[in-house]
């Protein structure tokens, strides 16, 4: 094969783990915003409008993400996951390009003619590609408004340049070998790595394994003004995104940092001074158990075979590649060390660059036992007589067999993956968020004022009024921009309020006398079964009477009289078994048994995996039972309010079920307690 | 077998390269198969749903009379250092800073310590976030009954 039909075939290789992969992320894209990232719905917003997105900026992803945003198709939101979606698809193919890479620089088994070598390595090329694309994080990031995928494509096209700028270094020959080609390639490495820190500024933890690289690729780097020169630059521009803070510093919407970065000490305070305490949070003797974890990470995105392709890989680098085993080796510990210290609860997404050196070295580990296995084959006998496309140095008959293991070998972890991680992954039916405000702010009476949270988790409320511009009678104390944010200056419209914050905490009313009771409007199925997702989403009326939280003998329409974990459901009445999806039906659930604030319920119609959470009496029932009345006998607690029916629910008749989880006790078993038809 | 033809390194530069990485490689295997092995009996993170819906209370316990206002959320401490705990709710994991203000109330309502809130133990919290939920300092952590 020459070299223009071997870039060919590199270039459909990288070309169809592109599109495999993005049809997969598309199918399971999330229509709009999401709870599946704490910053994701904030992701969602301030790029379209050019903003300021919190520590520690993210100026490239804020400017991608606006060219992203006047797509003309789907809203806002789905635009910024499709940006992720994009990127992480850009990301896979890079990484088959990498591991193509690697294996031309290194050294060559003996015994091997190109064919079969050119096979096992885009074979491997492959395998790598796809065990990244379709591992757990990487594909969750993939479908959602996030930072992660497009940072990965910028780590993995920088990786890219510097080995391309070592290859022509080295087809050069040495000290004197430098030309404008490899300025333009080393200075093109360092401008994409300078830009790499506006998608994520852990990526300086990357800068060990490429000092590495570029001081064994030449030992004279530093003699070589016009590499050295092209290096400061590029990376300087790259840099020079971040003046982009101060002009903005103003527009700052990060209300849980005080830092402004308007003048240099902010800025450095606002990226590299940024979350100081979430930083080397464990002492030295954890560490242990944050490799046990790390280890944990580990193996659930790549399996265990892939996680020992990976070891083998390591070592048959050092074997045959020793630049390329500093160049991985010197990027991957310092930035998994930086992160095995790091003390936030989405941790996992933080090692996403070190997965994706993972998955290169996996595919590095197959490729050479590949190979091994090659060599090995010849001097078997055919188990069939047919011949094989793979011939082994020109002799030709090996029989199917060979070839049939390494293609197993190549696909089934991948398509394992994907048939394992599907359901974990797919948020195409995702559409609680939207589904609920859409009714929200329908219902809303005129001059609301609506109270929520602030900072980035609040998101999901101000992308309505400030991308949609929805509703712009009601008032938002909180929303970016506006300074009365305890809402004392506000118009005394109807006090509502939201659930916030990564918790879907209950509510206080702005500007509005603390002790109103909070009565619920609107709840949505948002939490998911998956661990990392969800947070509930309700909306409460301020009222100064107390709701009737209690009543004597009631008669629901529908009997159940089960018991559901420590309460029993007596009941509920419905005011419709049939509704339009994305709309929602008026409950009033009765309960009875021994009540107290450690339980709370969640409902769910229909197969899909979000369901509807809150606390028992909605966060009433204290408060009622000291200051309005005390349980009486026969008295049930009455729960009223309109659940949200999914848009994303197939016409049909679906399963209503209900179950209760205590503090003390878990969570009880589903209760099925009826159908509700759902029409299109 | 394997054919030296990546130009560059000299034999004796790949012998050094050889040597350092292949010490480096073998400590930091070494380093996470102790982890691995050391690791399990205290990292595991059993969620709340592991436990049995037949034990369900419906009295209040002690502990959670003792806290001055009703807790922000409970679960499973999944991971515990001396500055923070991992609790596993039903919405998810949070992270809850720790310090000397800290009170813990144990089973029977009496104050403990810090030493009480070890892993596997459901707790219920009173805490408050300063970074918009990523972290909650917790004002107050009642031990609820096993």
């Amino acid at each position: 094969m020459d070299r223009k039909s071997r870039v060919n075939v590199e270039v459909a290789i990288a070309g169809g783990v592109f599109v495999v992969s993005l049809v997969v992320y598309l199918l399971t894209l999330t229509p709009s915003l999401s709870y599946n990232s704490i910053d994701g719905n904030e992701l969602a917003t301030v790029p379209s409008q050019l903003g300021l997105l919190h520590q520690t900026g993210y100026p490239v992803y804020t400017w991608v993400g606006k060219v992203f945003s006047l797509l003309p198709f789907g809203d806002v939101a789905y635009r910024a996951n499709l940006l992720s979606a994009v990127s992480a698809a850009g990301t896979v193919a890079l990484i088959s390009s990498l591991v193509v890479l690697l294996g031309r620089g290194s050294a060559r088994i003996e015994g091997l003619t190109t064919v079969p070598r050119d096979v096992a390595l885009y074979g491997s090329a492959v395998f790598a590609a796809l065990l990244l694309a379709f591992s757990v994080t990487f594909w969750s990031q993939a479908v959602i408004a996030e930072l992660y995928a497009p940072n990965t494509f910028l780590l993995g096209l920088a990786l890219i340049l510097l080995l391309l700028w070592a290859r022509h270094e080295e087809s050069m020959g040495g000290r004197d070998a430098t030309d404008a080609k490899s300025v333009r390639l080393f200075g093109g490495f360092a401008l994409v790595y300078g830009l790499s820190m506006g998608t994520h500024l852990s990526n300086l933890a990357f800068a060990p394994g490429f000092i590495f690289y570029i001081l064994l690729t030449n030992r004279f780097f530093l003699l070589q003004p016009r590499l050295l020169a092209a290096g400061l630059v590029g990376f300087g521009l790259g840099l020079l995104q971040f003046v982009w803070l101060p002009l903005k510093a103003g527009d700052s919407t990060d209300a849980v940092s005080s830092v402004r970065p308007d003048d240099l000490s902010g800025v450095y305070d606002y990226t590299l001074g940024a979350f100081p305490q979430f930083r080397w949070a464990y002492p030295l003797s954890d560490m242990p158990e944050r490799i046990y974890f790390y280890a944990s990470f580990v193996i659930a995105n790549f399996y265990l075979p892939g996680v020992l392709l990976a070891i083998a890989g390591a070592w048959a680098m050092l074997w045959r590649h020793p630049k390329a085993f500093f160049l991985l080796m010197g990027a991957y510990l310092p930035h998994v060390v930086f992160f095995m210290e790091y003390n936030v609860v989405d941790l996992e997404v933080f090692f996403l660059p070190s997965h994706l050196i993972v998955a290169v070295v996996a595919g590095y580990g197959l490729w050479t036992a590949l190979e091994l296995g090659l060599v090995q084959a010849q001097r078997l006998p055919s188990p069939f007589p047919v011949r094989s496309p793979l011939s082994v140095n020109g002799e030709g008959v090996r029989g199917w067999g060979l070839p049939a293991i390494a293609a197993l070998l190549i696909l089934a972890l991948p398509v394992y993956s994907v048939v394992d991680r599907w359901d974990e992954n797919d948020e195409s039916r995702n559409t609680g968020i939207n589904d609920f405000y859409e009714l929200a702010f329908e219902r809303l009476p005129e001059g609301a004022i609506l109270s929520g949270g602030s900072g980035v988790t609040s998101y999901d409320l101000f992308y309505y009024p400030i991308v949609e511009d929805l509703r712009p009678d009601i008032i938002i104390p909180t929303l970016p921009g506006r300074d009365d944010r305890d809402g004392t200056g506000t118009a005394s419209g109807p006090a509502y309020a939201v659930t916030s914050g990564f918790l879907g905490r209950t509510p206080s009313f702005a500007g509005a006398d603390r002790a109103l009771w909070q009565v619920p409007v609107l709840a949505s199925p948002t939490v998911s079964f998956d661990p990392r997702g969800g947070r509930r989403l309700t909306l409460y009326r301020g009222q100064t009477e107390a709701p009737q939280l209690l009543v004597t003998n009631p008669s629901p329409l529908v009997r159940i009289d089960e018991p559901v974990g420590g309460l029993t459901l007596l009941g509920y009445d419905i005011d419709a078994h049939e509704v339009e999806a994305g709309g929602s039906v008026h409950l009033r659930l009765y309960w009875t048994g021994a009540f107290n604030n450690l339980y709370s319920v969640s409902t769910q119609i229909g197969d899909a995996p979000y369901f509807e959470n809150h606390d028992f009496g909605f966060g009433n029932l204290n408060r009622y039972l000291t200051t309005v009345r005390p349980v009486a006998p026969g008295d049930a607690l009455v729960e009223e309010y309109d659940l949200v029916v999914l848009s994303s629910l197939d016409a049909g008749e679906h399963r209503f079920r209900i179950r209760t989880v205590s503090a003390t006790a878990g969570a009880s078993e589903w209760l099925d307690i009826g159908t509700i038809m759902v029409r299109d | 077998m394997v054919n030296e033809s990546a130009p560059f390194q000299s034999p004796i530069e790949k012998r050094w390269l050889h040597l350092i990485g292949g010490v480096a490689l073998t400590a930091v295997l070494l380093l996470v198969g102790y982890s691995l092995i050391a690791g399990p009996s205290s990292g595991e993170a059993p969620s709340t749903d592991s436990r049995a819906p037949g034990r369900a209370s419906t009295s209040r316990p002690p502990s959670i009379a003792a806290l001055s206002e009703p807790p922000d959320f409970s679960g499973t401490i999944s991971a515990s250092t001396p500055r923070a705990l991992t609790i596993e709710t039903q919405t998810g994991p949070r992270v809850v800073r720790i310090d000397g203000d800290t009170k813990v109330f144990v089973e029977d309502g009496t104050e403990g310590t810090r030493e009480d809130l070890t892993r596997d133990t459901g707790v219920a919290v009173v805490a408050a976030s300063t970074d918009g939920g990523r972290t909650y300092a917790a004002s107050e952590i009642a031990v609820l009954p096993r």
